[in-house]
């Protein structure tokens, strides 16, 4: 083991907080989303190292979740998708002329969720990654597949759209060369589809220009600020025990469903603010400018990021879109994301770790010092924000193979994304959809040529039957109720 | 801090960024090869034996600064090492995209993955030496190759083993099944040797072929060596016996060989030669390959090619094997498609509609024409149009198009220049890739 330098850990230090401000800031401009950056940032880390990449893109993740709440609770707008919850009651403290309190009680829970389910990751990975270990090609399908309905039932409001996103995604990924048997398909005699649509291209079109197309049809619309003058924004320690309990609860349902994969903040978020509301002595403050409300929002979104990470680095299955892009991270620098990550290289597993938590106090100090003064980055004239953020987008496609291909494919999903949009197709199915394919592709192919064509094992292997059936159960169980419903009586 | 003081600092950071740029064009001007770093691709996953023998490479041209520019090493995996090898045969044959492939390439052509072979590129180098393992886990039956062979010949197509369909491992096993009449193993396909252990660790699989450099870093984690394909035993594995030894007639050795794409300029395929020789004579290569106890064999020019020509006809004696028969998934995932896209067609009524939100006639001039922009820019960079003066261009005037009030000239001058000569330079020079 090689001894630490200084100089090492500041550029370590450097890069983190770096991250985080960025992650943070974007996170308070509406429009702007940590996918986005992250996306574009990818490109950037190519020459660093795997380790160093890791931490700057890590930080990003753990800044674009909190820095939402900024923008939520003095707009009255998410920042992200992921404060849309906090945006119901931190807006009203906030104009009830407590804005302070508001994003401090805010802020406090942001770093007790990511701080919490930081513990969950430290504990929960190893034994999810040994356990995985046991999985055969079999197993990893039937567990695929799992997560690709899981996004599909709980991530939308229509099943059949969000199901239809997924497919797509995954026939998207297919042209080129099929994994399991060198043979080359879908490229419609383009060479440059030989290899593929890479992922990154596809991301930045799908999130980042879609989104900029959407932001210029909604030009010139103004949205009004509450100033915070000199209140204290760092909540007493009184107030750290009495939402204590909230914060715990809010953290461990944001962990679990993190975990989950395919469904990111803004469901964990939504399950714990329902679930503090119906346990709350005062419930019908929510809505209203409960600090209860915040307290569960703040905390439950910054812990599915924790969350997320444990399938990422124990199984090599993305729990969120920003993790499929950490995904597509490893990969580019030469890491084997899957069970046996944590034996061929535990520096980089630990270092994801360690980076988890030093980015959330990075960010608690951050906000803490800085919260009253990024509310004004909504006044970035956007006329100036979008032509630079297509310019990014362009170079980030084109940097990472060197091909204008990549450029013109992340175009055209702008407008696939665009369209996808506008006829309410969610969009993560179909992220998930084209990171998972080729994985459920892959084993099912093993698995098929191990059992000579039978796909009897699917259903005779316990643990795969286990993923299979609770499958089924997540696409049948909505429908049933979603029937019930419909029938009255 | 009063306005033209901005703008003053803003300008004359601009004229830096601007300055450094028409600097460098003026450097760039006759560069002598290598003049932009060399990018090597891996066909296989990282901490594979490929990727470790690259990375010692690596390891001994940077630290002995054989070359200018850095070597960078890219892994495309997949596709049975067909991905990264189509990625370089198509590549730019200017000498910066080098491939390392050993017998897969010759192989794959021969099991009919590819129908291209190493005709397809200019041979550089073979490096090192491959010896090939046939391994089981620890707790498997087998004890030697013979109790596998026995076995496989009893139970014929039921034994699974874990190759990389049309790669070197594969054709090991055929030759196997060639040798002992009555042999048949059952393929799956198991990607790299980590993919391989993980399987053969998980029961999946029951026999693979590892080359022995992943064998040796493989073995404590519950690995049994039956036999090793040399003529002789390996000094660093003295207990494993040979192939031959265990009466079994097949010798296979490999070697990796260094690429370049088909028609690169013979000076760089010999430059590139002589930098991978003196790699292999440095200290540090030599005492890394000693720790793995692998030869520092090395060839180029005539030897070398007289070499390939002699193991495709070893691949060719073996033949093409049949496809594995696996379902159509594209029609699967493309017929499901379709039944969805029905569902939602005549289950939109009962569904919320798609919002009606109308939007003005300028608006959405804006995003024709800010597209039309964006290609017009795009097509411009893609026949040679100078990456930074282009971007500055295309932010300008996207500036111009978004503005709903009376645009402010500076503002929009000063940043377009900014942001495009500021990407340029942090690209160009802190963190080193290419720019269109």
């Amino acid at each position: 083991m090689e001894t630490l330098q200084p100089a090492d850990i500041a550029y370590w230090l450097f890069l983190i907080s770096l991250g985080t401000t960025l992650g943070i800031t974007v996170g308070a401009i509406p429009g702007l989303t940590g996918a986005m950056l992250i996306a574009l940032t990818l490109p950037l880390t190519y020459s660093m190292q795997a380790s160093e990449a890791m931490m700057l893109l890590v930080s990003m993740y753990v800044g674009s979740v909190s820095g939402g709440l900024i923008t939520a609770t003095l707009l009255r707008m998410p920042g992200t998708p992921a404060s849309v919850m906090t945006t119901l009651d931190g807006y009203p403290l906030a104009k009830s002329g407590r804005p302070g309190r508001a994003l401090g009680l805010g802020i406090m829970a942001s770093f007790a969720g990511g701080m919490i389910s930081c513990g969950f990751l430290v504990t929960l990975a190893r034994p999810m990654a040994d356990l995985s270990t046991k999985f055969g090609p079999f197993e990893f399908f039937s567990l695929v597949m799992m997560a690709l309905v899981l996004i599909a039932t709980v991530g939308g409001n229509s099943l059949s759209r969000a199901l239809f996103s997924g497919l797509f995604g995954i026939l998207c990924a297919m042209p080129g060369v099929a994994e399991a048997t060198g043979e080359v398909r879908l490229t419609f005699g383009f060479e440059e589809l030989n290899g593929g649509l890479k992922l990154l291209p596809v991301l930045i079109g799908l999130f980042a220009v879609s989104q900029a197309i959407t932001e210029i049809l909604h030009l010139g619309e103004t949205a009004e600020r509450i100033e915070v003058r000199d209140e204290k924004l760092f909540p007493p320690l009184a107030d750290w025990l009495q939402h204590g309990w909230n914060m715990f609860r809010s953290a461990l349902i944001g962990t679990w469903i993190g975990i989950l994969p395919g469904i990111g903040a803004n469901i964990g978020s939504v399950a714990a603010y329902s679930t503090a509301r119906s346990f709350s002595k005062k419930p019908e403050l929510f809505g209203h400018g409960s600090e209860e409300g915040i307290v569960a929002s703040e905390s439950a979104n910054n812990a599915t990021v924790g969350g997320a990470l444990i399938p990422l680095v124990a199984m090599g299955i993305p729990g969120s879109v920003i993790d499929a892009i950490l995904l597509g991270a490893l990969v580019l620098h030469g890491l084997q994301p899957g069970p046996l990550l944590f034996k061929n290289s535990p520096d980089l597993v630990y270092t994801i770790m360690g980076t988890y938590a030093v980015a959330n106090v990075v960010m608690l100090l951050f906000l803490l010092l800085a919260a009253k003064h990024l509310a004004r980055l909504v006044d970035v004239p956007r006329q100036l924000l979008i032509p630079v953020v297509l310019t990014f987008c362009i170079v980030g496609s084109y940097a990472l193979g060197n091909r204008f291909f990549d450029v013109w494919v992340m175009l055209l999903f702008g407008l696939v994304g665009f369209g996808m949009e506008r006829f309410r197709i969610p969009l993560a199915p179909f992220v998930i959809g084209f990171v998972l394919g080729p994985v459920a592709e892959a084993n099912l192919s093993a698995g098929l040529m191990s059992s000579g064509g039978s796909w009897l094992p699917l259903v005779t292997r316990p643990l795969s039957l286990t993923f299979l059936l609770l499958s089924l159960g997540m696409v049948a169980v909505p429908l049933y109720v979603r029937r019930q419903q419909t029938q009255p009586g | 801090m009063p306005r033209a003081v901005v703008h003053a600092i803003l300008l004359a950071v601009i004229a830096l960024l601007v300055g450094a740029d028409v600097r460098s064009r003026m450097k760039d001007e006759g560069v002598e090869y290598p003049g932009r770093p060399i990018k090597l691709v891996v066909p296989f996953n990282p901490g594979g034996g490929s990727d470790t023998f690259a990375r010692i490479i690596k390891a001994g041209i940077d630290e002995n600064k054989l070359l200018p520019q850095p070597l960078v090493i890219i892994n495309r995996p997949g596709g049975s090492s067909t991905i990264g090898s189509r990625y370089v045969r198509d590549a730019k044959p200017d000498g910066y995209t080098l491939l390392m492939l050993h017998d897969a390439l010759i192989t794959a052509k021969y099991a009919g993955n590819v129908t291209y072979g190493p005709e397809a590129f200019e041979p550089v180098a073979g490096t090192g030496k491959i010896d090939l393992v046939v391994a089981v886990h620890e707790d498997s039956p087998y004890q030697t190759l013979d109790d596998l062979l026995n076995d496989a010949a009893q139970k014929p197509g039921e034994i699974v083993y874990g190759v990389n369909m049309g790669a070197p491992a594969h054709f090991l096993a055929l030759r196997l099944e060639a040798a002992r009449p009555g042999v048949k193993f059952r393929y799956t396909q198991a990607g790299d040797g980590t993919d391989r252990l993980q399987k053969l660790v998980g029961g999946h699989i029951q026999a693979a072929t590892f080359s022995a450099t992943e064998y040796l870093s493989f073995r404590e984690k519950g690995l049994r060596g039956l036999a090793i394909f040399d003529k002789e035993r390996r000094a660093s594995l003295p207990d494993l016996p040979t192939a031959v030894e265990q009466g079994v007639d097949v010798v296979e050795v490999n070697m990796q060989y260094w690429w370049l794409p088909k028609w690169t300029p013979q000076d760089r395929v010999d430059y590139l030669a002589d930098v991978l020789r003196r790699a292999m004579e440095t200290d540090t290569v030599r005492k890394k390959l000693d720790e793995l106890q692998m030869e520092p064999r090395f060839l180029a020019g005539a030897e070398h090619r007289a070499n390939l020509v002699e193991r495709e006809q070893a691949a060719a004696s073996v033949g093409a094997q049949p496809k594995p028969d696996l379902p159509d998934f594209p029609l699967l995932v493309g017929g499901a498609l379709v039944i969805l896209l029905g569902t939602i067609a005549v289950g939109g009524k009962s569904d919320e509609r798609i919002p009606t939100a109308r939007f003005s006639p300028l608006a959405i001039k804006r995003v024709g024409g800010l597209l039309g922009l964006s290609v017009l820019t795009v097509l411009a960079m893609t026949f040679g149009s100078p990456f930074a003066w282009t971007a500055s261009g295309f932010v300008f005037l996207a500036g111009l198009l978004l503005s709903t009030t009376r645009p402010n000239w500076l503002v929009l001058a000063e940043t377009a220049l900014l942001i495009a000569f500021g990407i340029q330079f942090l690209l160009t020079n802190v963190v080193v890739t290419d720019l269109p």
